[in-house]
């Protein structure tokens, strides 16, 4: 008897568990972008006859259904919290250290050939100087905390393998070495794979000498730490939090350069304000724009430097922490993200109006070679 | 669609529970069609309609093989003709060989052939018992496509006979929340053998993978084989259980498919306890008819090595696999020659152990040249015994490892019955539905991410289909 009535407590508790959270996940109001979680979530997917026959509707409808079931954040979490106990401590691709949180997602990039062609092409139709700074990611500076497993083709290795294909006209600067170096410091942050101001600071200061410039010391700079609750990229993904949260700094030099204007231009040609920080996204989930702020695909700085030397960026978001120590040497910079260009970067700016362009890409960073060779255009 | 889905397990599941429950005891039949129906559907509704040809193909064909019985020759060359058919289709979707020979319509490639691996057994069982005589062709077309499509046995099994299927289905036990409650136990079993213990030492079995074999060490090599060993059998049996215990919730008794592999005494012990009723098709429908026609014990046990054969190229038609079946095959016929039986228990646990690991370097290795070098790995050969990639391995997931063989073993129903006093009893009773509804969740905040566990070893991937 006792058995039987186990057996019936189970069908109406796991019935019930199963009912309320299917009410639940149907009733609840469905966000179109996880705050926690930093990305835009699924959609319902269409009806439409092509994806019910190869049954891609369903495989949609499951993710829908997935994105937003209830409670999804707290579930995220808890899995978090067990992963990282049990087996290997890596939640969703991402491997939690004693101290920081790193990708270990295999980054299907690329071929470096294919990317170095392009940078190749531009230089040739280019009349200035072309530098190259590849950035690696947090997983590539600190690989050695990796499992060993886990580092096969290191960052390292396909940096050196990407500057190999490269011209030689093309001047290419060791992000990597400099960084490795310096990695007793708070140069890349617990939570995202990419570096910290500081880390930006440390590479900028051999950058500017290669460009012809002597750098600024650091003591000239006030550093204000804007917040320190900053969870980046890989919290996103683990949705880890007992490590302790990172820290956003703003370097300023009170009595250098100032930025004098900062346009944001978009794909038609309209222009807009911005500025260096916004810091209208210090309250939200994605702290990290607080840097140069929503992405343009072109944006013009003007400083007060009275030198008339012009600098072309063409970057990724690795950059964007960087920019600022640029502009004390420059009286205008124009930065150029390939991937929000829709048509070539001719039709926004002639190239051979900046005599140095600096190309600022973290490894992981680089865009599709199809968005990349709009630069070429 | 997979079981081991949200959308399954928190739409599908308790919504069709629900309309099968409210609909009249006449009509539950034809509401597990629907629902099968509903099931391919949600695969896409080209599979629908290629699962619908082929019931509806084969219907017809065992249809003709019961008008030609009498016969003899003719019947035997159309039956011949008819599984000759279903290998065709079965090959044809699952492997790239023959579309990579004759090409795939646009429109054929849509399909995503679910449990076709299975069904194209069931389906040839069927033909081969009504050309014997043994079965009558069922004239319920109604009936037939249940038989081939109902959803809890259509993505793994198990295979079985259509009286068998036709006895449960006729003699479906009384619907009761309790067996539904035992029904939903064994099916978050299942789930829970799939996403807490395969799933994790999946990830064992892929680090040891991403080793280049030159360098990897011994106890990496070891860890390896335990780790698919492991993953391989709950993977499968997970898959299996959910299967069965989705179709005692509608009051179909569904037979076992494992019966605790890891305490084989031997291999001829391992075949009866592995992949049963797939293992049984093959002995029913190859092996037995010969063992009527010769008493020769060699041509018999030659047969039995072949079947083996057979049984690894089902699950992926390949080299290795051959090789892992006929080794696996000889091994049982040599028991069988040379007793063990004197063999004490331990003695027979470790030497089965032994001789399945070193089957299964043939079972998970890509190209014959890797197992051997893997063979070669396991003496030390090729990067020593121990490295630190083998320890940090160990250290990490000895305690899943600990897990697998514990939930592996019948310890806890051993337990259980040695202990099977009556105030021990209540207190399962009312902890089992906690316990469950616990695993439930844990299994759901694993899934929580991407909504779905869809890992699959690559071995099974062709199964899986």
């Amino acid at each position: 008897m006792k058995k039987k009535s186990g057996s019936a407590a189970i069908s109406v508790f796991v019935l019930s568990l199963t009912l309320i959270f299917l009410t639940a996940t149907i009733f609840r109001e469905k966000g179109v972008k996880s705050f926690q979680e930093n990305r835009a979530l699924a959609e319902m997917p269409e009806l439409s006859f092509q994806s019910l026959a190869d049954g891609s509707y369903f495989k949609e409808l499951g993710m829908y259904f997935t994105d937003h079931f209830a409670g999804r954040s707290y579930w995220i979490s808890a899995k978090g919290a067990i992963e990282a106990d049990i087996g290997e401590s890596i939640v969703n691709e991402v491997y939690i250290s004693d101290d920081m949180l790193l990708d270990t997602e295999k980054n299907e990039i690329e071929s470096e050939e294919e990317i170095a062609e392009i940078f190749n092409e531009f230089s040739e139709a280019y009349d200035g100087t072309v530098y190259i700074a590849a950035i690696p990611s947090s997983s590539g500076v600190y690989s050695d905390k990796l499992p060993e497993y886990l580092q096969t083709y290191t960052e390292k290795e396909q940096i050196d393998s990407l500057y190999s294909y490269l011209d030689s006209d093309i001047r290419k600067i060791d992000a990597y070495n400099i960084l490795k170096m310096l990695n007793d410091n708070y140069i890349y942050y617990r939570s995202d794979s990419r570096w910290t101001s500081y880390g930006a600071y440390c590479v900028y200061r051999t950058v500017i000498q290669k460009l012809g410039f002597i750098p600024t010391a650091y003591d000239k700079y006030t550093i204000e730490h804007v917040s320190g609750e900053f969870r980046g990229n890989l919290y996103n993904k683990s949705q880890y939090s007992k490590n302790k949260a990172d820290m956003l700094d703003i370097y300023t030099y009170a009595d250098g350069a100032q930025v004098v204007s900062c346009t944001g231009y978009n794909n038609d040609g309209s222009s807009f304000e911005k500025s260096l920080y916004d810091r209208s996204y210090i309250d939200s989930n994605d702290m990290y724009r607080l840097y140069l702020g929503e992405d343009a695909p072109l944006i013009k700085l003007k400083t007060s430097v009275n030198n008339d030397r012009k600098l072309l960026v063409i970057k990724d978001d690795y950059a964007n922490c960087f920019i600022p120590f640029l502009i004390q040497h420059y009286s205008e910079i124009a930065i150029v993200s390939p991937e929000q260009l829709d048509e070539g970067l001719s039709t926004l700016i002639d190239r051979n109006d900046y005599e140095q362009t600096l190309l600022l890409f973290g490894k992981n960073g680089f865009p599709e070679a199809e968005k990349l060779n709009a630069i070429n255009k | 669609m997979i079981f081991s889905s949200l959308l399954f397990i928190y739409a599908f599941l308790p919504v069709s529970l629900i309309i099968y429950l409210i609909t009249p005891e006449k009509l539950r039949k034809y509401t597990l069609l629907a629902l099968s129906v509903v099931f391919c559907a949600m695969s896409g509704l080209g599979f629908l309609v290629f699962m619908s040809l082929y019931t509806l193909l084969n219907y017809i064909l065992g249809r003709i093989i019961r008008v030609l019985r009498k016969r003899k020759a003719v019947s035997a060359a159309f039956t011949a003709l008819a599984i000759a058919f279903d290998i065709f289709v079965l090959i044809y979707f699952r492997e790239d060989i023959l579309s990579g020979f004759i090409g795939k319509p646009e429109l054929l490639s849509l399909i995503e052939p679910v449990g076709i691996s299975f069904s194209a057994l069931t389906v040839a069982g069927y033909l081969i018992d009504i050309a014997r005589g043994s079965l009558r062709a069922e004239h319920s077309l109604a009936d037939f496509a249940l038989y081939m499509m109902f959803f809890p046995k259509l993505p793994m099994g198990p295979v079985i006979g259509y009286s068998a299927f036709r006895r449960m289905l006729d003699h479906r036990s009384e619907t009761k929340l309790s067996e539904i409650g035992s029904g939903l136990a064994l099916f978050i079993k299942g789930l829970a053998k799939k996403i807490i213990l395969a799933d994790n030492i999946y990830l064992l079995y892929s680090a040891v993978k991403s080793i280049q074999v030159q360098e990897l060490s011994s106890l990496s090599a070891v860890l390896g084989i335990i780790s698919h060993g492991f993953c391989l059998y709950f993977t499968l049996s997970g898959l299996s259980d959910m299967g069965a215990g989705l179709s005692q919730c509608f009051g179909i008794h569904m037979p076992q498919s494992f019966r605790y592999p890891i305490q084989s005494n031997g291999i001829r012990d391992f075949c009866s306890r592995w992949h049963i009723s797939v293992v049984n098709w093959f002995r029913k429908h190859i092996l037995r008819p010969v063992s009527w026609k010769t008493d020769n014990r060699f041509v018999q046990y030659l047969v039995f090595i072949i079947i083996w054969g057979f049984i690894g190229l089902w699950y992926d038609i390949s080299v290795n696999m051959l090789i892992w079946g006929l080794l696996t095959g000889i091994i049982a016929v040599c028991e069988k020659l040379f007793p063990i039986h004197k063999m004490i228990k331990p003695t027979a646990r470790i030497y089965t152990m032994l001789v399945l690991g070193i089957c299964s370097v043939f079972f998970f290795g890509e190209s014959l040249s890797y197992s051997l070098r893997y063979f070669t790995a396991i003496i030390g050969a090729n990067s020593g015994l121990a490295d630190k990639v083998s320890l940090y391995l160990l250290k990490e997931y000895i305690l899943i490892i600990l897990a697998c063989v514990i939930a592996s073993s019948s310890l806890y129903k051993e337990l259980s019955e040695r202990f099977s006093y009556k105030w021990l009893r209540r207190i399962r009773a009312f902890a089992a539905p906690v316990i469950l509804t616990g695993l439930l969740a844990i299994c759901t905040i694993e899934m929580s991410y991407t909504g779905v566990s869809e890992m699959m070893l690559p071995v099974l991937q062709g199964v899986a289909k």
